[in-house]
């Protein structure tokens, strides 16, 4: 079995802290969110030419590194540890899609990927309730060129990205469709949104001109899983971040004579979320490591992960700012910035309830 | 024979080993019982998967922390009589290599390792559980050998034992954890009497046991005088750590009748299974098991790294705990009228059910673990005791400051 710890694996995530907590700190964060714009373009940039953190999953003859999905999960949890504003998540998940598919027609995409200069926002891969995988309500219309026609009622990072891939159809016959942004034909409406680090719009296509390409079920589900996985990396780096900030805060904050810290029902809730954060990063761990693996315990490993990490991020933003007391609940601090990343990854990937009905297929404890 | 360099290979070297060699299942009990695992013990022994990581000069396979993961989880997963050496290979046997004198190692590691002496722990009191430091156990030193005097209880397999690693009060001029010795105990020493204890399943497994003048050489003591507390918190951190490492069902198989293969074949079996919500109690127990089976592999990881894993130990021994009363909990909705109003149609699910409360009370509690979580895992500061600075005999353990 290949360790995830290694020494490669180490010297990257140093990397990739120190470079985004020194460019992405709290000021920077919230002097993005005021200016409205999604993304810090000049840390998007460097982010890419400094450490490649798009282009991971980009081919190296394509200008990225080619890398395994570890060094990806590695890199998300450091961005999202920062609240980092941007298409991080999507164009990571998006390169992988897009080397995989298309036999070459996206090979100018991902190299701009890989260069910084291009930023993809992605509608994702959603389950409903049932857990069944549902299509976005957006058609591929027309009979030679490709043509998109529908409106995405929600997409994060609409206003800050220049391409957006879907997975349109349905089983048996879909299809990974990029568009550009550009197109006359595209228009987005900006919506307000509970994550202020990701903002949202509606997408409108009228016949937008389009690259698309068919994908069989088995890579969708591969994709599905990729889904899973890159967006529990997410939410582990929020839980990590709001516990170790809390721990510091509760050794130093004072109440009765002594650390608030060092009273028992404040440190035991901060231990559970020390248990939330071992046994996430250990199923996470799990599915990174046998990605490559067996279909099945692949699709198991995802969507425990699914199932798991995202209320466990959940609980920690939310008990995490209850523990802060009173400057918990105010605008100044950041806990209401991972609190509300936290809600929005929790939904991110369609219903919660749904990733808990495909875990139990996937079990055999139903059909 | 064991390849060091690939863990992978020791694994599957393990794993065929156990597939190859576990014995037919039975029902003996007693003396008949303890006759079954010390044969089994000694085949281990003679296959050299014993004392994985101690240093051959004691009779060990000198190999490294580890390959004993490997074998603590692969063994855990099969059916193998090895209950009643849990404590002598998990705590015991690993104090006195790390404190014990070269006599002392000599003389009890290897038959310990072979399963040819039994060990218990001989640490909670009636008056002492978590609060194990406020002991009252009396060693009193006479010549060169001690007189103690004194009662210990929830004592696991005393009744069998050979040997016991005790605590003891050897000083009570000062604060209590400053006045405590860890000696070597015989258990068939003149003056020590083992009571059984009846525990909630109507099992006795554990004991109570009674010191009246049991005379114990002064050679007997393990580590230095009036340093026992030390010693007890590191045989304690072994303790954690063997229970964490163990997989994730304190009954070991995967598919024991409490795991979560075990529970759904028992809802498929009684119609539950249909039921969305029996559905959904079993996705959530499958998470928490995927969750303990995971972290203790990424441990395995951690030690093939030369990472010490510190005080996580604890993190495993409270979700195992957890999982059990979890499972015990559910087996009346999911399996109805079988598991609670005609328990005696699968007995061993019944048993384990009733005996899932030893794991979140025994080995330290579920908010001892939450405690050493807090403070040795994220470094927060431990809260005032009033009696830290109190001699041991002027104690009074009922408050005094309101």
């Amino acid at each position: 079995m290949t360790a995830v710890l290694n020494e490669d694996l180490d010297a990257f995530r140093v990397a990739s802290r120190t470079f985004l907590r020194t460019r992405s700190t709290s000021e920077q964060v919230r002097s993005t969110i005021d200016a409205g714009t999604g993304v810090d373009a000049a840390t998007w940039s460097q982010a890419a030419n400094q450490l490649g953190i798009q282009g991971l999953l980009v081919p190296d003859e394509l200008g990225g590194s080619g890398a395994k999905i570890a060094v990806a999960v590695t890199a998300l949890q450091e961005v999202a540890a920062t609240l980092t504003p941007g298409p991080y998540l999507a164009t990571t998940w998006a390169a992988q899609a897009l080397s995989t598919h298309g036999a070459g027609a996206f090979d100018d995409t991902l190299r701009a990927i890989a260069a910084g200069t291009a930023r993809i926002a992605v509608s994702w891969p959603r389950l409903d309730v049932d857990g069944a995988l549902s299509a976005p309500p957006v058609q591929l219309v027309g009979d030679g060129a490709a043509l998109v026609d529908g409106t995405l009622p929600v997409l994060s990072h609409a206003s800050s990205s220049d391409h957006v891939l879907l997975l349109v159809g349905d089983a048996g016959s879909r299809h990974l469709v990029l568009v550009d942004l550009a197109e006359a034909s595209a228009s987005v409406e900006t919506l307000e949104a509970l994550d202020l680090t990701g903002p949202t719009g509606r997408v409108t296509f009228a016949a937008t001109p389009a690259v698309a390409v068919p994908v069989d079920e088995e890579s969708v589900v591969r994709l599905l899983d990729l889904a899973a996985v890159l967006v529990a990396a997410e939410q582990l780096g929020l839980l990590r971040e709001v516990l170790a900030r809390d721990v510091v805060y509760a050794g130093e904050r004072t109440a009765f004579g002594r650390e608030i810290g060092s009273f028992q029902s404040v440190k035991h809730q901060l231990a559970e979320f020390a248990c939330l954060f071992e046994q996430s990063q250990a199923m996470l761990d799990e599915a990174v490591l046998g990605f490559d693996g067996g279909a099945t315990e692949r699709s198991v490993s995802a969507a425990a992960c699914a199932a798991f990490v995202g209320s466990a991020a959940v609980q920690v933003t939310t008990d995490g700012l209850r523990l802060l007391g009173g400057i918990g609940f105010t605008w100044e601090h950041d806990a209401h910035l991972f609190y509300r990343r936290a809600r929005a990854t929790e939904v991110l990937l369609g219903s919660p309830y749904g990733q808990r009905r495909r875990l139990a297929r996937l079990l055999g404890l139903t059909t | 024979m064991n390849d060091l360099r690939d863990p992978e290979a020791y694994r599957t070297q393990v794993r065929e080993w156990l597939a190859a060699n576990v014995p037919p299942p039975s029902t003996v009990t007693g003396d008949a019982a303890v006759e079954r695992s010390k044969a089994f013990a000694q085949r281990v022994y003679d296959a050299g998967f014993s004392g994985i990581d101690v240093p051959e000069a004691y009779g060990g396979q000198g190999l490294g922390p580890a390959e004993q993961q490997i074998w603590r989880e692969e063994s855990s997963q099969v059916a193998i009589p090895m209950s009643i050496y849990d404590i002598g290979f998990g705590m015991c046997g690993p104090i006195v290599v790390a404190l014990g004198t070269e006599e002392q190692k000599k003389r009890y590691v290897p038959p310990l390792l072979a399963g040819s002496e039994i060990w218990c722990q001989l640490f909670s009191e009636p008056a002492a559980g978590s609060d194990v430091a406020a002991l009252r156990t009396k060693a009193v030193l006479d010549g060169d050998e001690y007189t103690v005097n004194g009662q210990k209880v929830w004592t696991t397999g005393a009744q069998f034992c050979d040997y016991g690693i005790l605590l003891a009060r050897t000083n009570p001029d000062v604060p209590k954890h400053r006045g405590i010795t860890m000696f070597i105990v015989d258990m068939r020493a003149p003056g020590v009497t083992v009571r059984p204890l009846i525990d909630m399943g109507g099992g006795a497994h554990f004991n109570e046991v009674f010191f009246d003048d049991v005379r114990i050489p002064a050679d007997h003591v393990v580590g230095e005088v009036d340093k026992g507390w030390d010693a007890a918190r590191l045989l304690l951190s072994f303790e954690r750590l063997a229970v964490s490492g163990g997989g994730s069902g304190i009954e070991g198989a995967a598919s024991g009748p409490l795991s979560f293969a075990g529970l759904t074949a028992a809802a498929r079996d009684a119609g539950t299974l249909a039921s969305a919500s029996a559905q959904d109690d079993l996705v959530d127990l499958f998470l928490l098991e995927h969750s303990i089976n995971t972290f203790n592999e990424r441990l395995a990881r951690e030690y093939e790294a030369g990472i010490d894993p510190g005080a996580r130990g604890s993190i495993g021994k409270l979700l195992k705990g957890r999982r059990e009363v979890a499972a015990a909990g559910l087996t009346g909705r999911l399996i109805g009228d079988d598991a609670v109003f005609n328990t005696g149609s699968a007995p061993a699910r019944t048993t384990a059910a009733l005996r899932c409360f030893a794991l979140p009370i025994g080995g330290g509690t579920n908010e001892i673990q939450l405690s050493i979580i807090g403070e040795r895992v994220l470094g927060l500061p431990r809260e005032p005791q009033s009696d830290l600075k109190t001699a041991f005999r002027d104690m009074d353990s009922r408050r005094k400051d309101v």
